[in-house]
């Protein structure tokens, strides 16, 4: 019975995350926020918050695709998918692809819970090999993103050789200079307190949604389309390849991002995506949503492992302030919670997207766009004051130049956390000292 | 093989010197990323820079809203037809431009040397995202979907498939004259030449030598690259292992797909066990609590065969029966099924004497020199496994 109650406490945090996922802009720093705030204003056993907390993030991790393909406004876990989702949305098919993003999640949860009975063997392996080598690894994957980019110049028309070479690094140029700017940024959020102090844990909100949020959505406002009637089919097929390559793709990227610090859904995904030669929307779709499950929920998961119990991501931190969890029994307990979770948040996935779909047929993009940005500038503003405004402002700035000039919008996020990768290779500190930024 | 594919392999074997190891637990060494840096630089020259600086005989850009594949067709094989009167070793180049429509919406168009009926066939498809995902009624009317010109000489197409065009920049082909007076197709000319060569990699090595003065340094920024070459020439598409001494490149050795994806997830894997076993030893200088002693004291080989051979062969074969299973069956897709411009040639029967052309005519290199491929790759383990830790 105590069993029961404990699973209804993931499935009334699937409830609430639901509510939060559907407002754009969020993310799961802010659902760590208001997870403490929940928690101080209705005090309750800290084995049910914590369950809750994860029922929030299984929310945040398959509901909350639901903005990305409806309204367009991804962050940096979704961007991956962000492309096919809302190709298929113009296509009048938003309903299948949102449909398709939460099967890769739930192949994600199969997966988490097959490696379950291993991860108390596995991780602490890595963690034993890995603590003093983290800082080459983090600065080679930064290394290989910015290696492996390649130009975008669709076929330069140029007549002489240098004209070409010119249009060929004009995307590459400015992919560089992302993540400069965004390395500056880094080095100045990350080392001076810009927001105020009582909301400094949401200090890098702004910076995320200026990054990935708004320069989506002014992109949607610009192209003035109507978003088409959508097709709200009863079946449809995935072949078995598509599912099997992009769930173990997805997952595994995912996993890599929630144990090693500091990188992300999208980062994961692209290293993982290469690894195992992901192709084709459906891929990408299913890929996408198996490592953004993956990322956000493994790294709770690994809070959890017996031997192990690694603090990686907001919701594990917060939940580390009220609980701790020690044995097998909890552990499984978690299991349990993300499975049924995991089940009731796809029936609301499946649930919402038909009536989003139903429903959004006709609207204006531009409207829609429209009030997702107002939303996304009063929920910084709500988290993180004038100052936030601010950095937003800024980053947008920055998160504007990789769709204007066809590079990839992972150098916003690598460029951003360098100075914490410089910092553990020893060398932030002079960095820092040398712009004056300590 | 994949980028990734390469950078891990770079760093794989960096992982094999223990002073670089040790270096990274210790000082905060960021040089065994030299080995990745210099595994996929091979790719990046190629593709940032030599791409550029080839010189095309004839560009191809046809107009998306007025295609006319005849035309097309006609320039390709009046190239080809050059290309005969040419000197043995010399090489005309047509460039094929990719036609961008939208956002990720391109004109999709396919070329195919039928070389039993000496024609080229180019054949106009729908418009296609870069996945390759139609968009229906955009498919070109009868008379402008197919064109098929004669060419005189005797051509030896390697890759014996229609190449898409639809993304990204679109293919050069090179049609190269040989010594019996055949011409040969060469697919992006540009690629595997100097940016691939073993010389270019001990120039490379030896200035990261001259630099530091230390000899391991040179080491891994060659074998880095050493290895890309080894893994590339695994492909179909050989290098030009001593350019400028030699000026074309061989024959790939057949033993895998460069994109397949089991291959370049079987290498990645394999790479980040090594890469484990690694650390494992070379931690256990630095402290204890670094090291897995259990995996130290398994020995490379019992370890590499329970953690890479054991899961790999249950995969692969699974893999095979999957394969095998499918290979008739018509892959069912969740949305719009694939209907490019190859898959409408393919639907049409364009293609049909394919298998026969592969069988009668791809060079296939002997066997002996396959297992002289792979064994050179097992060597250099071989020598990293021993020699490593006292590097």
């Amino acid at each position: 019975m105590e069993t029961l109650v404990y699973l209804l406490y993931g499935m009334l945090g699937v409830i609430i995350g639901s509510l939060l996922s559907i407002l754009p802009g969020l993310h799961p720093l802010n659902f760590a926020g208001i997870g403490i705030f929940l928690y101080l204003a209705f005090p309750m056993d800290p084995l049910g918050m914590a369950l809750i907390f994860a029922g929030m993030l299984i929310a945040y991790a398959i509901v909350g695709t639901i903005t990305t393909t409806f309204m367009g406004s991804p962050d940096d876990s979704t961007m991956y998918m962000a492309f096919p989702n809302q190709k298929y949305l113009m296509y009048g098919r938003g309903y299948e692809a949102s449909v398709a993003t939460g099967i890769g999640s739930m192949g994600s949860v199969v997966l988490l819970l097959m490696l379950a009975p291993f991860a108390s063997t596995i991780f602490p392996i890595f963690r034993k090999l890995l603590t003093p080598h983290f800082h080459w690894v983090l600065i080679g994957v930064t290394v290989y993103i910015l290696q492996s980019e390649w130009p975008k110049d669709w076929g330069s028309r140029a007549k002489t050789r240098f004209g070409r070479l010119k249009d060929g690094w004009a995307s590459l140029s400015a992919g560089w200079v992302t993540f400069f700017l965004a390395m500056m940024l880094g080095f100045i959020v990350l080392n001076v307190p810009i927001t105020p102090i009582d909301k400094a844990f949401q200090n890098i909100m702004p910076v995320f949604v200026g990054f990935f949020a708004v320069p989506w959505v002014l992109t949607n406002m610009a192209s003035r389309v109507n978003i088409p009637p959508q097709t709200v089919s009863n079946t449809f097929y995935i072949s078995k390849k598509d599912l099997a390559r992009g769930t173990t793709s997805g997952f595994l990227g995912g996993m890599f991002a929630a144990y090693q610090p500091i990188v992300t859904a999208g980062i994961g995904g692209v290293l993982a995506g290469h690894s195992t030669s992901t192709q084709g929307d459906v891929q990408f779709m299913i890929s996408g949503s198996a490592g953004r499950f993956a990322y956000y929920v493994g790294a709770f998961f690994l809070f959890w492992v017996p031997l192990l119990h690694l603090t990686r991501g907001g919701m594990a931190w917060i939940t580390g302030v009220i609980y701790q969890p020690r044995t097998d029994s909890e552990f499984w307990l978690l299991m349990a919670a993300i499975a049924v979770a995991a089940v009731f948040a796809f029936m609301l996935l499946v649930f919402l997207s038909r009536v989003v779909a139903k429903v959004i047929a006709g609207f204006s993009f531009k409207k829609i766009s429209i009030a997702v940005l107002i939303g996304i500038i009063l929920l910084v503003f709500w988290f993180s004051g004038l100052e936030g405004l601010v950095i937003l402002t800024i980053a947008t700035g920055l998160g504007l130049v990789p769709p204007m000039f066809r590079t990839r919008r992972l150098n916003l996020i690598l460029g951003f956390f360098f100075p914490i990768f410089l910092n553990m290779a020893g060398l932030g500190a002079g960095i820092s000292r040398f712009l004056g930024v300590y | 093989m994949r980028g990734i594919t390469h950078f891990i392999m770079g760093i794989t074997v960096a992982t094999f010197f223990k002073s670089l190891v040790v270096g990274a637990a210790m000082y905060d060494s960021l040089l065994i990323l030299l080995g990745g840096i210099f595994g996929l630089l091979p790719d990046t020259l190629d593709f940032k820079f030599l791409i550029y600086m080839e010189k095309h005989d004839v560009v191809i850009d046809p107009d998306p809203t007025d295609m006319r594949p005849q035309e097309i067709a006609e320039k390709i094989a009046s190239e080809i037809d050059r290309a005969g009167t040419l000197q043995p070793g010399k090489m005309t180049k047509v460039q094929l431009h990719t036609l961008k429509l939208g956002p990720d919406l391109w004109q999709s168009y396919s070329v195919y040397f039928n070389t039993k009926m000496n024609e080229v066939v180019v054949r106009v498809g729908p418009h296609v995202t870069m996945s390759g995902v139609p968009s229906f009624g955009t498919e070109p009317p009868a008379d402008k979907a197919l064109g098929v010109a004669k060419y005189k000489p005797k051509l030896i197409d390697r890759y014996g498939k229609p190449s898409e065009i639809k993304g990204f920049s679109g293919p050069s082909f090179g049609f190269l004259k040989r010594k019996d007076g055949s011409i040969e197709v060469v697919f992006i000319p540009f690629h595997r030449r100097s940016g691939h060569s073993l010389t270019l990699g001990l120039g490379f090595a030896l200035i990261g030598y001259l630099l530091t003065m230390n000899w391991i340094v040179g080491a891994v920024i060659f074998l880095g690259w050493f290895m890309h070459i080894v893994l590339d020439t695994f492909g179909h598409m050989g290098n030009n292992l001593f350019w400028p001494l030699t000026k074309q490149r061989t024959s790939g050795l057949y033993l895998l797909t460069a994109a397949d994806p089991y291959w370049n997830a079987f290498m990645v894997y394999s790479c980040i066990a090594i890469i484990t076993w690694n650390l494992s030893l070379y931690n256990a200088s630095v402290s204890p609590s670094y090291t897995v002693p259990w995996i130290t004291a398994l020995g490379p080989v019992l370890y590499l065969f329970l953690v890479v051979a054991i899961p790999w062969s249950i995969l692969g074969m699974a893999y095979y029966i999957y394969r095998a299973r499918t290979k008739e069956r018509k892959p069912v897709e969740l949305f719009a099924p694939m209907t490019g411009a190859v898959a409408q040639m393919a639907a049409e029967g364009m293609m049909g004497e394919m298998e026969e052309y592969e069988i009668a005519e791809r060079p296939k290199p002997s066997v002996l020199l396959r297992i002289l491929g792979i064994a050179v790759l097992v060597a250099i383990f071989v020598v990293l496994f021993i020699y490593g830790p006292g590097w």
